[in-house]
């Protein structure tokens, strides 16, 4: 019964961002795992340059439990997680979402749970160095901490 | 409706703290218990004060420090709301603070003069109550902000470190 506006929202999402889906690079390195319920999550893939600038680069629509993503090593990439809800029929409907600058290293593997439920979202980032090695949780940084 | 439910929520707020709406925390605290459309939650967790102040730290800044802009649509209607809400947490050994202030930058006209950063929302206290626990004490709107509820809780007990979608409230 919530579906029906949740992939009217998905659509207008996926219009409004122009139908421009991210090109992912061939090397996953971010391993996507969701749970979402009640809403739509899209992740947004902007690249960063030198003066912090954003170019958008694309959308990835998360509607799988567990999804696999390229992105640039060494360069800082701006990752915006976009929650949208609409009410039966839509006729409110609102969005939220959790950014953050990541520089991949080389090698090293990005694990992202990103979560919605009863209203309570989050996006938790566990990068492991190498195979085998400890992992570590990464603090979200906004853009703000793309300025020194 | 959201209009009408915000405007109501602050006017009777304030008509039931005599027609003057809390200027900092502490107002708040003597003022917002009996007003309509207030509610005053005690509960205890088993997590120390520092813990409780800790998770606060953390998470409010990131989860409450956000520009909401909702839309709300009916044959005949259509309306924008931009509300901007503000987090303060005072934490230390003995005592830890979260406030919340809302602050409406479309839609939304104040009836009453509001601190500079908006109106007092929230605000939570956590004290020591016994070894490794605390007592929290949640003074806030009685409805509507349900999700925001579950969150601070959440973080006080430490079930969950999710941020409360705050398009769903009002």
């Amino acid at each position: 019964m919530r579906r029906a506006p949740a992939l009217g929202l998905a659509a207008l999402v996926a219009a409004c961002a122009g139908g421009s889906h991210y090109a992912n690079l061939p090397e996953k390195n971010l391993v996507v795992r969701t749970g979402i319920s009640g809403a739509r999550a899209v992740l947004g893939v902007h690249a960063v340059d030198a003066q912090c600038k954003l170019t958008y680069e694309g959308f990835v629509e998360l509607d799988q439990p567990v999804m696999r993503v390229g992105i640039p090593e060494r360069r800082t990439s701006y990752l915006v997680f976009e929650f949208a809800t609409a009410s039966f029929w839509g006729g409110r409907r609102g969005s939220i979402t959790r950014e953050t600058l990541l520089r991949p290293r080389p090698g090293a593997s990005y694990d992202i749970r990103v979560t919605y439920k009863d209203e309570l979202y989050d996006v938790v980032i566990r990068e492991t160095a190498a195979r085998g090695s400890r992992s570590r949780v990464l603090e979200l940084a906004g853009l703000g901490a793309c300025w020194p | 409706m959201r209009f009408l439910g915000a405007v109501t929520c602050s006017a009777l707020l304030a008509s039931g703290c005599a027609t003057k709406m809390p200027q900092t925390a502490e107002e708040f605290r003597q003022m917002a218990p009996g007003a309509f459309m207030v509610q005053v939650q005690t509960f205890e967790v088993k997590r120390s004060v520092r813990d409780v102040g800790e998770s606060f730290r953390r998470r409010a800044p990131q989860c409450l420090s956000v520009t909401i802009r909702t839309t709300s649509s009916a044959p005949g209607s259509y309306q924008v709301i931009v509300t901007r809400y503000k987090p303060t947490v005072v934490a230390g050994a003995d005592r830890a603070e979260l406030h919340l202030q809302q602050k409406h930058l479309r839609g939304v006209l104040a009836v009453y003069k509001e601190p500079e950063e908006g109106r007092y929302l929230f605000v939570v206290d956590a004290t020591p109550a016994g070894r490794g626990a605390a007592k929290v004490q949640i003074i806030g709107p009685s409805r509507g902000y349900d999700v925001v509820v579950r969150a601070i809780k959440a973080w006080a007990d430490g079930s969950s470190q999710g941020c409360p979608d705050m398009t769903k409230i009002g």
